[in-house]
């Protein structure tokens, strides 16, 4: 629940809790290396109940993230 | 549109908050959706309810004269502006994804199959994201969900980005409901005029009732300007309030909802008597529908990258959900549509056009060449700090600003400059938040930024000496703000970026900030700077002086 603008939120990276103002996103929960794979196409963000989630998502208070890394990306060796 | 993109190229690609993604495996998303589709069949869904009976979407039979109707639900979030299609380069050429001809296209070809059974709703977060959309503050993209012939659209809390009367211009330009049942006017306790609760929507032979929600912590990450005399309620309070009224209108019942996958969740758990929940605001890729509560809470993702489709089988009768997709409700956006929409790639041509233009055009002239410097202070720093510290964030000006060297990337010529150049210098579409912080917190910040190189953070309305012979921690040997010694007691107003105020940098110290405010990213506050104070004559200043 959102409450007074102090209010902060605690969001689990990989089961490891983080608090963060309400109203930042999931880029910065995870951090800015696990946002880089992310976009690169390296790893993938999910919540608890296995959903995959774009990295500009609120975040909300309980959430649960895991930084998924994915395999190689085949055919890529240009970038 | 490939000829449009072929001659501006990237200068295009702007966004202002969204960092945009590199094309690097940008197939591999694709690839990730359908194993998702695939395995989500397969696992075992986090319901509270039995599954599904449908679990495969095939098409939607003719049941006229039957009990029960069936009836597509096609649905978007969060579309942030995402004009452009992501390019994905791959061993087989490139390909698309996302990007609003491809969408609309996509709907009209979904739509096309069952026209009078089916709905088409978006659950906000519609226009802030791009260059291309904000730049028309919305009205390209309203443009072409008019073409797509949305039947409802709840609002998002960055519709209010630009403020009201932008808002109250695009609600006027939608040939759609704009709802939002919990924003009332704190004068008069009453609804918001600019949006209405609730529609009702005829979809084959059932009636739908859709109530739109809005976010209701948007005051306290929106800029209170923007926002002013609004009052966002709880969700709950105000579905109990209108669901009797929905109830005698309408057989189905659909929540359009901005509250996030939690606040869904949270809904659904609550109040009996809701079928759907279509959501947004997390930008949740939800592949197959939870049920809650014989709820179905459903989501797409975001920007444009995927459209919901769930098929329901109503009762005529009453209105119950008999039958529903069970997977693969999440149908990916590519640039393989059957027929492209015509209308709106010449919308987006056209907008793309003088969006190349304008992003171009100078904004003011800097009267000195600028580089970035990784360590101490520089001009191109100072014109950074300076600038936010200008911006009035929360209607008053801050204490005083930090920005972190490490985002400041590019350098600017003397002579002209244009917003498409501040974007190289200021590209991660950081966004300005504003902090009250201590003395003391200020001088960790500082002592941090000084633990493993020369100084890494610029500063205005304040000024440190540092000596990196001295102790980590301990490095700091003289800071003021506003010409007096740093209080360690007093409580300064700080303005900063989002990045650092969530721990980048390792500056932990941000985190314990108070009464958190968020404004415009930060390559727009310099924009405007540079605009207002043209020709800019930066110059290092001893704000930040090595011992």
């Amino acid at each position: 629940m959102i409450g007074t603008p102090n209010q902060r939120l605690t969001v689990y990276v990989d089961d490891e809790p983080r608090r963060f103002f309400v109203g930042l996103r999931v880029r910065h929960a995870v951090g800015y290396l696990a946002a880089w794979r992310v976009e690169r196409r390296e790893a993938i963000i999910m919540d608890g109940d296995g959903n995959h989630l774009d990295l500009d998502g609120a975040l909300y208070d309980g959430e649960r993230l895991y930084v998924q890394p994915l395999g190689a990306p085949e055919g890529d060796d240009n970038d | 549109m490939l000829h449009v993109r072929e001659r501006y190229g990237n200068l295009i690609r702007l966004n202002y908050r969204y960092r945009g993604r590199t094309g690097y495996a940008r197939r591999f998303l694709l690839t990730l959706l359908v194993a998702a589709s695939l395995l989500s069949g397969c696992a075992t869904g986090p319901t509270d309810t039995p599954a599904p009976v449908t679990e495969e979407v095939a098409s939607v039979p003719p049941n006229a004269g039957d009990s029960t109707e069936t009836i597509v639900i096609l649905h978007t979030n969060d579309f942030h502006g995402a004009v452009e299609p992501e390019e994905i380069q791959g061993s087989g050429g490139t390909s698309e994804e996302g990007g609003l001809v491809n969408l609309i296209s996509l709907i009209g070809q979904l739509r096309q199959e069952h026209p009078d059974r089916t709905l088409l709703l978006d659950a906000g977060d519609s226009f802030q994201g791009s260059y291309v959309s904000n730049n028309t503050q919305g009205e390209l993209v309203m443009a072409a969900m008019n073409i797509a012939g949305y039947d409802a659209w709840a609002l998002g809390n960055h519709e209010f980005d630009w403020g009201q009367e932008p808002l109250r211009a695009r609600i006027a330009q939608a040939e759609f409901p704009a709802l939002a049942a919990n924003i009332h006017d704190e004068a008069t306790g009453k609804l918001w005029d600019a949006v209405q609760p609730y529609t009702i929507v005829e979809v084959g032979r059932i009636k739908a009732g859709i109530l739109g929600l809005a976010y209701p912590g948007t005051p306290a990450i929106s800029r209170p300007q923007n926002v002013a005399g609004l009052d966002f309620r709880q969700a709950e309070e105000i579905v109990r309030r209108y669901l009797p009224e929905l109830q005698q209108q309408a057989g189905l019942i659909i929540v359009l909802s901005h509250l996030g996958y939690d606040g869904d969740l949270a809904l659904a758990k609550a109040v009996d008597g809701i079928d759907v929940i279509v959501g947004g605001h997390s930008h949740t890729f939800v592949e197959s529908p939870r049920n809650v509560n014989d709820t179905l809470i459903v989501q797409a993702g975001a920007k444009g990258q995927v459209i919901g489709r769930l098929e329901l089988t109503v009762s005529v009768g009453t209105g119950q959900v008999v039958d529903y997709t069970g997977r693969k409700v999440l149908v990916p956006v590519t640039g393989n549509v059957a027929v492209v929409n015509q209308e709106v790639q010449g919308l987006v041509d056209a907008a793309l056009a003088q969006a190349a233009e304008t992003v171009n055009q100078p904004i003011g002239e800097t009267a000195v060449a600028l580089r970035p410097q990784s360590a101490g202070e520089f001009a191109l720093g100072n014109l950074v700090v300076d600038a936010m510290l200008a911006y009035e964030l929360d209607g008053q000006r801050a204490d005083i600003a930090m920005h972190n060297n490490g985002g400041i990337r590019a350098a600017l010529p003397k002579g002209p400059v244009s917003f498409g150049q501040l974007y190289a210098v200021l590209p991660f579409d950081n966004q300005l938040m504003a902090l009250d912080l201590t003395g003391e917190q200020i001088l960790r910040i500082l002592e941090h930024s000084v633990s493993s190189s020369p100084g890494k953070m610029q500063v205005a309305g304040m000024t440190f000496e540092f000596d990196m012979g001295r102790p980590k921690g301990d490095r700091i040997v003289q800071a003021a703000a506003g010409g007096e010694l740093l209080d360690a007691a007093r409580v300064y107003r700080v303005v900063t970026i989002d990045y650092l105020a969530s721990g980048g940098d390792g500056q932990e110290t941000f985190l314990e900030g108070g009464n958190p405010a968020y404004g415009d990213t930060a390559v727009w506050a310099v924009a405007q700077y540079i605009r207002a104070h043209s020709p800019v004559y930066p110059q290092v200043e001893g704000r930040i002086i090595q011992r």
